[in-house]
């Protein structure tokens, strides 16, 4: 049963991969252009550097893109430390990247971002911290569901993945309000780990695939890697393609440890997250171009292992 | 003038003619398709960048001449290093052959040099498993020349990993605690599939009430796959132009420091001791 639903979905794909090279039906391409404020006149600079980006998107566009693609986004607070500022306003700026990220994001055609929020570990820091970071997440994702202009333009979906345990009501209310409304935007995803770790994912995953074999759904036999990817958060996502890491830190840090552990680019910028931008995801997606072809052999000979 | 060149003259014309339309053509056709302009535009891009890259491999790959690495000037390397891995993995590079083999007997002396206690070396489909045996016994040659000035010849054994073996009743042999270094190889096996071993082990433990299916949580499932052995690494080298993880144990690797230098291809000691000096260097804060 299993087998065949995968092989459906091996030769959706094959589909979808044979769709990205025909690019000339134009009719349902979105229109592409980063932030079309700047007027030549009053900021020469950025008039052309935004006109540049807007062809190398394009130019990119004629290319195979990843589906999915996943930021820790690491360095908010030693931002806000080297530029002398609170650490609640590197959050802040944090945010805004996440922000003008997905924009980019969605204007390359990548449908899935996951993005790295709040670990489980994250609860150890001084919990005046904690607290500010709580409640700028409720703020921004109010913000994120009602006021967002890219949200509602390119129809976003947001999913929080996480442990919601270890979550207050409060958050959770909010928390359920966003996921609501934005249901049945169908345009992309935007998965938000919110108190969330690999390890903590994983275990989530084994207990409820031993809980169905406990309640005799499920044969000990039947039980594979396609079942315990079933019982992921991030069930329904393509696979994760490739995984940046800002702030020059070299470890995955407990994120998408499952996800990224095969066929996935693993990069490590030397920036700090709001630093992070336009021009640092660019030259990634052109290498991740450049080393396509080895890395979709790679994919087919692990999906054929997998099956056997 | 003369007739031949009269007629070189009109060819040129001719030729100037057809070059002209045939721009005319192609600047038509770009406007009326402007992706085929963007799809130019990207061909000239990849290009550029595989230029760029050559560039980057024959400077970062052209070495001067391979220098002998003896055990003096590992102990004068080492001074400079504020903290070193207890479990170091080693991601293999290229195919198993009589020269791998070396260069891995060699990178186990090294690492003994360092003081590292475990080290795991990382093929993902088995093949080097399979040759256990010759990895141990060029390692057995090699560190007979490489520890001249020792007295005795640290005890460095190979040890292809098992995760069949149940955690609980394989007690740590005798002879492994005066082991000097353990080297681990590890493949493809011991990563996803066994965390699907040990949901299924899990799951039969359930039904057989041996355990409760609540009582499940990170610290347990922990235990129970860390099989003897397989412990977390906290360094990863990877001697290979990009990080790909390739089917390495997932559970395993939720804190450790991947290293790789980009565009380099190559095996050597200097990335190994940029690896170890990177890690001297992190710092880790446990998400505080």
């Amino acid at each position: 049963m299993n087998d065949s639903r995968n092989n459906n979905n091996n030769n959706n794909n094959m589909i979808n991969d044979n769709k990205i090279l025909d690019h000339d039906n134009n009719e349902n391409e979105p229109e592409i252009s980063v932030n079309v404020a700047a007027n030549f006149f009053t900021s020469t600079y950025n008039f052309f550097s935004q006109h540049f980006n807007t062809l190398f998107i394009k130019i990119l566009r004629q290319g195979p893109i990843p589906k999915h693609i996943g930021f820790i986004m690491d360095g908010n607070r030693r931002y806000a430390k080297k530029n002398n500022k609170k650490i609640i306003e590197g959050h802040q700026m944090g945010f805004d990247t996440l922000h003008s990220m997905l924009e980019v994001c969605k204007l390359l055609g990548i449908n899935t971002v996951t993005v790295y929020a709040f670990s489980i570990e994250n609860f150890k820091r001084p919990p005046d911290e904690v607290n500010k970071l709580m409640g700028l997440a409720k703020e921004k994702l109010i913000e994120l569901c009602e006021k967002s202009k890219i949200i509602k333009k390119h129809k976003i979906r947001i999913r929080i993945l996480g442990n919601m345990k270890y979550l207050d009501s409060d958050l959770l209310e909010v928390i359920n309000k966003a996921v609501e409304t934005t249901k049945y935007n169908t345009g992309s995803t935007l998965n938000v780990c919110f108190a969330y770790t690999s390890r903590d994912e994983m275990t989530i995953s084994v207990k409820s695939i031993v809980k169905m074999v406990e309640s005799e759904q499920l044969q000990i036999k039947d039980v594979n890697e396609n079942l315990l990817e079933q019982n992921l958060f991030t069930c329904g996502n393509p696979p994760l393609e490739i995984l940046i890491r800002t702030s020059g830190e070299i470890r995955l840090s407990d994120f998408l440890l499952w996800q990224c552990n095969q066929n996935c680019y693993i990069k490590f910028v030397n920036c700090y997250w709001p630093e992070f931008s336009i021009s640092h995801i660019l030259p990634i997606i052109l290498e991740y171009q450049v080393n396509y072809k080895s890395f979709k052999e790679k994919r087919i000979k692990s999906d054929q292992t997998m099956q056997n | 003038m003369s007739k031949s060149n009269e007629f070189r003259m009109s060819s040129i014309i001719e030729f100037s003619n057809i070059a002209y339309l045939f721009c005319l053509g192609i600047i038509i056709i770009l406007y009326a398709k402007p992706n085929l302009f963007y799809g130019f535009l990207f061909i000239i891009l990849h290009l550029m960048f595989k230029i760029y890259r050559m560039y980057l491999y024959i400077f970062t790959n052209v070495q001067t001449h391979p220098t002998l690495i003896n055990q003096s000037q590992i102990l004068e390397d080492l001074k400079g290093l504020n903290k070193i891995p207890k479990h170091l993995a080693i991601m293999f590079w290229g195919d198993v052959k009589e020269k791998t083999l070396i260069e891995a007997a060699q990178l186990c002396c090294w690492t003994w040099c360092f003081g590292i206690k475990v080290l795991s070396i990382y093929e993902a489909e088995g093949n080097l498993k399979q040759n256990a045996n010759s990895l141990q016994s060029h390692i057995n040659n090699i560190s007979q020349q490489f520890f001249i000035h020792e007295k005795i010849v640290p005890k460095i054994r190979v040890t292809a990993l098992d995760t069949s073996i149940n955690y609980e009743n394989n007690d740590l042999n005798k002879s492994d605690l005066d082991l000097d270094l353990q080297v681990n190889l590890v493949s493809r096996e011991d990563g996803r599939k066994h965390i699907i071993k040990t949901t299924k082990n899990l799951a039969n433990d359930v039904i057989q009430g041996k355990f409760k299916s609540d009582d499940l949580d990170t610290a347990e499932l922990d235990r129970r796959l860390s099989v003897p052995k397989l412990s977390e690494p906290q360094l990863i080298i990877f001697f290979s132009p990009n990080i790909d993880i390739d089917g390495f144990p997932p559970w395993h690797i939720h804190l450790t420091e991947l290293f790789h230098i980009p565009e380099n291809y190559k095996f050597g000691y200097s990335i190994f001791l940029q690896g170890l000096r990177k890690y001297s260097k992190c710092d880790q804060r446990f998400g505080r």
